[in-house]
């Protein structure tokens, strides 16, 4: 089964990247309603999508590009030539998850990019914007290795062009960082794409899938060579190169300046999307549809291995997070930590620990979201980016300090926020796995997430009144423009809505976590 | 769903009170009442039911990971009593004391939140339920404690948190290695769970230390009290609600819980673990002791004072004997309504007259007469003299360590009791015999406080000397908690 809504997302994304520069030629005042409109629209159809996935019976949705897929047993080795978007449950989520985040994120931009853009860079930012969102939703869609090469690029080239939109020699110096080390990243995985292609002799992944199975259990080893090597050393390759992309201690150095020094809306799209997609994503892309390492034929020290790095990222990623003094930089250092909390999920290579990771990845999205949003809120009222100014804000701008402090106790574990359903999962995952120790990373993580977060919230609430640093509003002014404060406080709600009702989110990602076992 | 009510209708409520804004005063006091006398009646209501186990556990949300379930028994009933009642004291006294204060709408919402959260964590049917409220009280009673805003306030909010978040992640931990012990079912059991008998004796040790630690944080055991007195720097409805019944009574009530329902009495008793928590407790009740003679602040020693009695509750349910626990528990009772009556009194004597320290405190009984009789009756309730409502729970604490043979811990209590005459006698004396002085705005003349706070204060002054009397509610809902705690028909 497949659906024309498979291409039609991510073809409407990338037209509309194509009509922005058109439209600030000659039409400037359809810009910003074309952009919300294009992503609201592929926010609509990501849903059904996703809904009719989560009805079809096999729980995917394939769509054969190029050819026709009757025809499909014309081909001599019995794979698809063309390329196949094969969209299952996961990445029906995500790909909800990205165009909810984008959509919310264009309505933030209508105000802020005005504000802190260069005029004439605004058509730049929306063209750039639309692609990057297109390329995370191509790679959540498509069932071919060289296909997700391609939208992996466009969604990274985009992202490092957002970072420096502004000019400033910091956001360059933040971006040219970022690229080199991402286009490290790239030559990894391109080159692990290579072998694997070696190994396999096919791009398709349900088809590598088989192939990397067959040759596993074959053994047949000449002295040598072994294509048994092949897919070690690609699949080496992969988690070095989507190591990088996700940001693991000791990979982690690019993405502090990179998230903190982007424009908010961006950081909250990187932080809360792209590393995610492009990193996280492809982990659970790779490792458990193409790679199948959930069925034990790579021993134990890999998954052993796995659960270390996310547990070093998990911890060093906090303590680095207490010693910032820049709010954004902080955040980008706990988004450090929490891919951590993800990687350690998926390194149970348990069906319990997958769904644990893909919950925190969903919550961690909404939460960092909304947390970057509302330190861009702050910048655009008082252009304060220091911790230590924010003396008594919560005073000035209760909403925006409010959805802080909501998404902040997310951040922390407390309940009934969302991250603590997660961590929960994550900490019952890491028992039902056998790795009850595992555990403790998250309460240790926890309360380091308490200490930083903690500062920021006081500071906000509990100074004197007196000695406020924030100059008192002038009367009759709004506190923010409705279009900046109403997604800081939809992500809000969803914080707290996605805690109990977090059952909901579990009702597709489970049966999605269960296809993956097939 | 009524065991649910409870839980939900404060939380709604404080929402509807955020709503009202800071002005709408009627409204806001209207909201607040209806939840506590709602609360109340409906634990009224389910009294009968629980007692003769008629109310089936209610699954409120059922998933692979966790659930959300709420289950009431004896035990959960007599807090709940004694936690719905005093709130919708505190309510009204709440309403005179921060007369003319800021930021009310916070403070209001938060009180009414505190409610639903404790009503929470007593009706929780397992660890997680009664996590996920924990945590959420710890963080609603965060604004109450705050609510000054000075640098005090600040200071002792964030020693608080630092405290009772710590407390709460070994808190989380034990209940990851409960489920890990007893193959993924957290519920509590009557008489323990049954997958942590077999188990490695250090793993069961640590969970004893995890659960003690992070309970005892609430509960106020010596070392982990600090944060209860730094805490008195909060409104004194706060201090009298929070920190001397509802926040403290829930640490007693999970460690409660981890003795009869987590671990079960029998293995408690073979790996006496008993032995260490009643030393705990001694250390707790004679540490507090000997600190509350240092203060010279009248609601810090008071807090100490609470530090001390909640020793009692929880040496009495380390026993694992039948009278010591039925003295425990009623003592949840009495010491929280005597407890409440000495902080109203306080509170009052703060807020019309502005003396903190017990120096101050000179004459002061001929300027609040009624207050200070209250007071003086409240004090002879702590102590633990005849005829007041202590005596009856301290009694029954001696009874049953001397029938377990254990007459040093028996003698702990008399000791105590000598300790506490001697800490408390400096503010009756100063109040009595001292000179008023002769500062501004203090005359010869009675001018007590508005009836509004009287009034709460005379009620449990005067249910506190009831229940002395007269064998009472509490009295036999803490002999059948008792029982159904140690499983005996």
């Amino acid at each position: 089964m497949g659906s024309h809504l498979q291409v039609l997302i991510p073809v409407t994304l990338i037209l509309g990247a194509f009509l922005i520069p058109i439209l600030e030629r000659w039409f400037r005042k359809l810009l910003e309603p074309l952009v919300i409109g294009i992503t609201f629209f592929c926010l609509i159809y990501s849903c059904l999508l996703l809904y009719g996935i989560y009805l079809s019976p096999l729980k995917v949705f394939q769509y054969f590009v190029g050819f026709s897929w009757n025809a499909k047993t014309l081909l001599i080795t019995g794979e698809p030539i063309g390329i196949v978007l094969q969209t299952d449950l996961i990445g029906g989520f995500i790909l909800v998850l990205i165009n909810f985040i984008s959509f919310l994120a264009a309505i933030y931009s209508l105000r802020y990019v005005p504000q802190n853009i260069p005029d004439g860079k605004k058509g730049v930012y929306y063209t750039l914007f639309l692609l990057m969102t297109a390329g995370m939703s191509g790679i959540c869609l498509t069932g071919d290795i060289f296909n997700l090469y391609v939208l992996f690029e466009v969604a990274n080239l985009s992202s490092y062009a957002l970072v420096s939109i502004d000019g400033e020699a910091e956001a360059v110096e933040a971006a040219i960082k970022y690229l080199l080390i991402s286009a490290l990243a790239s030559i990894f995985i391109f080159f692990g794409i290579g072998l694997l292609y070696g190994a396999t002799g096919t791009l398709n992944m349900s088809y590598a899938s088989n192939q990397i199975r067959k040759v596993l259990l074959s053994g047949h080893d000449t002295f040598l060579f072994s294509y048994r090597y092949l897919i070690f050393a690609s699949l080496a390759l992969f988690t070095a190169g989507f190591g990088i992309k996700s940001a693991l201690v000791p990979v982690h150095g690019w993405l502090p300046d990179a998230h903190s020094k982007a424009p908010s809306p961006i950081s909250a799209m990187l932080s809360g999307l792209l590393i995610k997609v492009t990193g996280i994503f492809l982990f659970i892309r790779f490792y458990f549809s193409v790679f199948r390492i959930q069925d034990g034929l790579y021993g134990d020290m890999f998954p052993a291995f796995i659960l270390s790095i996310g547990a070093i990222s998990a911890i060093s990623g906090s303590v680095f997070a207490i010693a910032q003094k820049n709010l954004k930089r902080m955040l980008a250092f706990s988004t450090v930590s929490q891919m951590g909390y993800i990687l350690i999920g998926i390194g149970f290579f348990s069906r319990d620990g997958l769904t644990g990771a893909v919950l925190h990845l969903f919550n961690h999205s909404v939460m960092k979201s909304a947390l970057f949003l509302s330190a861009g809120a702050i910048f655009y009222k008082t252009k304060f980016t220091r911790i230590d100014e924010l003396k008594g804000l919560g005073f000035k701008m209760p909403v925006t300090c409010a959805c802080f402090t909501i998404a902040a106790l997310g951040m922390v574990g407390i309940p009934p926020m969302s991250g603590f359903f997660s961590k929960w999962i994550l900490g019952i995952a890491a028992i039902r796995a056998g790795f009850l120790p595992v555990s403790i990373i998250f309460l240790l993580g926890s309360l380091l997430n308490a200490i930083y977060y903690f500062r920021v919230i006081g500071k906000m609430y509990f100074f004197n009144r007196d000695s406020l640093s924030v100059p008192a509003p002038e009367a009759g002014m709004r506190e923010l423009p409705e279009s900046i404060y109403i997604p800081i406080a939809i992500l809000a709600f969803a914080v707290l809505f996605f805690g109990l009702g977090s059952d909901i989110l579990l009702k597709i990602i489970r049966p999605g976590v269960e296809y993956l076992w097939k | 769903m009524i065991i649910f009510l409870p839980v939900i209708v404060p939380v709604i409520i404080s929402f509807l009170i955020f709503l009202c804004g800071e002005k709408r005063d009627k409204l806001r006091y209207i909201f607040l009442f209806t939840a506590s006398i709602f609360d109340f009646l409906a634990v009224i209501f389910i009294m009968p039911l629980v007692l003769k186990h008629d109310l089936p556990p209610l699954i409120l949300l059922h998933t692979t990971f966790f659930d959300l379930k709420f289950k009431v028994d004896i035990l959960s009933l007599l807090l709940a009593v004694v936690v719905t009642f005093l709130w919708i004291v505190t309510n009204s006294y709440s309403i005179g004391y921060m007369e003319k204060n800021h930021s009310l709408r916070r403070y209001y919402t938060a009180l009414a939140f505190c409610e639903g959260a404790v009503m929470g964590i007593i009706f929780a049917a397992d660890l997680f339920t009664l996590f996920v409220f924990y945590e959420l009280l710890t963080i609603s009673v965060f604004p109450l404690i705050i609510h000054e805003e000075t640098e005090e306030a600040a200071k002792a909010g964030i020693m608080y948190l630092v405290y009772t978040l710590s407390g709460g992640a070994m808190i989380l931990f034990g209940c990851f290695i409960t489920y890990a012990l007893n193959n993924g079912n957290i519920e509590f059991m009557p008489g323990g769970m049954p997958g942590l008998a077999g188990q490695n004796k250090i793993v069961l040790y640590l969970l004893f230390i995890l659960f003690t630690c992070g309970f005892g944080v609430k509960g106020a055991l010596v070392p982990l009290h600090a944060w209860l007195p730094r805490a008195m720097v909060a409104p004194t409805p706060i201090s009298a609600l929070l920190h001397a019944v509802a926040v403290v009574n829930v640490g007693t009530y999970g460690l409660i819980r981890m003795i009869y329902n987590i671990f079960g009495r029998d293995l408690f008793l073979r790996l006496h673990l008993n032995t260490i928590l009643a030393l705990v407790c001694v250390i707790t009740v004679l540490g507090a002791a000997f600190m509350a003679f240092k203060q010279r602040q009248l609601k810090k020693l008071l807090a100490y004072s609470t530090v001390n009695q909640l020793g009692y509750v929880v040496l009495g349910a380390s026993s694992l004997n039948y009278w010591a626990l039925t003295g425990g528990l009623v003592h949840i009772m009495y010491h929280s309504i005597m407890k409440i009556s000495l902080f109203y009194a306080a509170g009052m004597i703060i807020r019309f007259k502005g003396k903190i320290r017990i120096p101050q405190l000179s004459g002061i009984s001929k300027e609040m007469p009624v207050t200070m009789a209250c007071f003086v009756i409240g004090v002879i309730g702590i102590v633990g003299l005849p005829p007041m409502a202590g005596w009856l729970s301290k009694w029954n604490l001696v009874k049953g360590h001397l029938l377990i043979n254990e007459p040093v811990l028996a003698s702990v209590f008399l000791i105590n009791t000598v300790i506490e005459v001697g800490y408390f006698l400096p503010p009756i004396l100063y109040a009595y015999f001292g000179v008023l002085d002769e500062s501004p705005g203090s005359s010869e003349k009675t001018s007590e406080a508005p009836l509004n706070m009287l009034i709460p204060l005379v009620i449990v002054t005067v249910l506190s000397f009831t229940f002395g009397l007269f064998g009472s509610l509490p009295y036999v809902l803490s002999n059948k908690a008792a029982a159904e705690l140690l499983m005996i028909k």
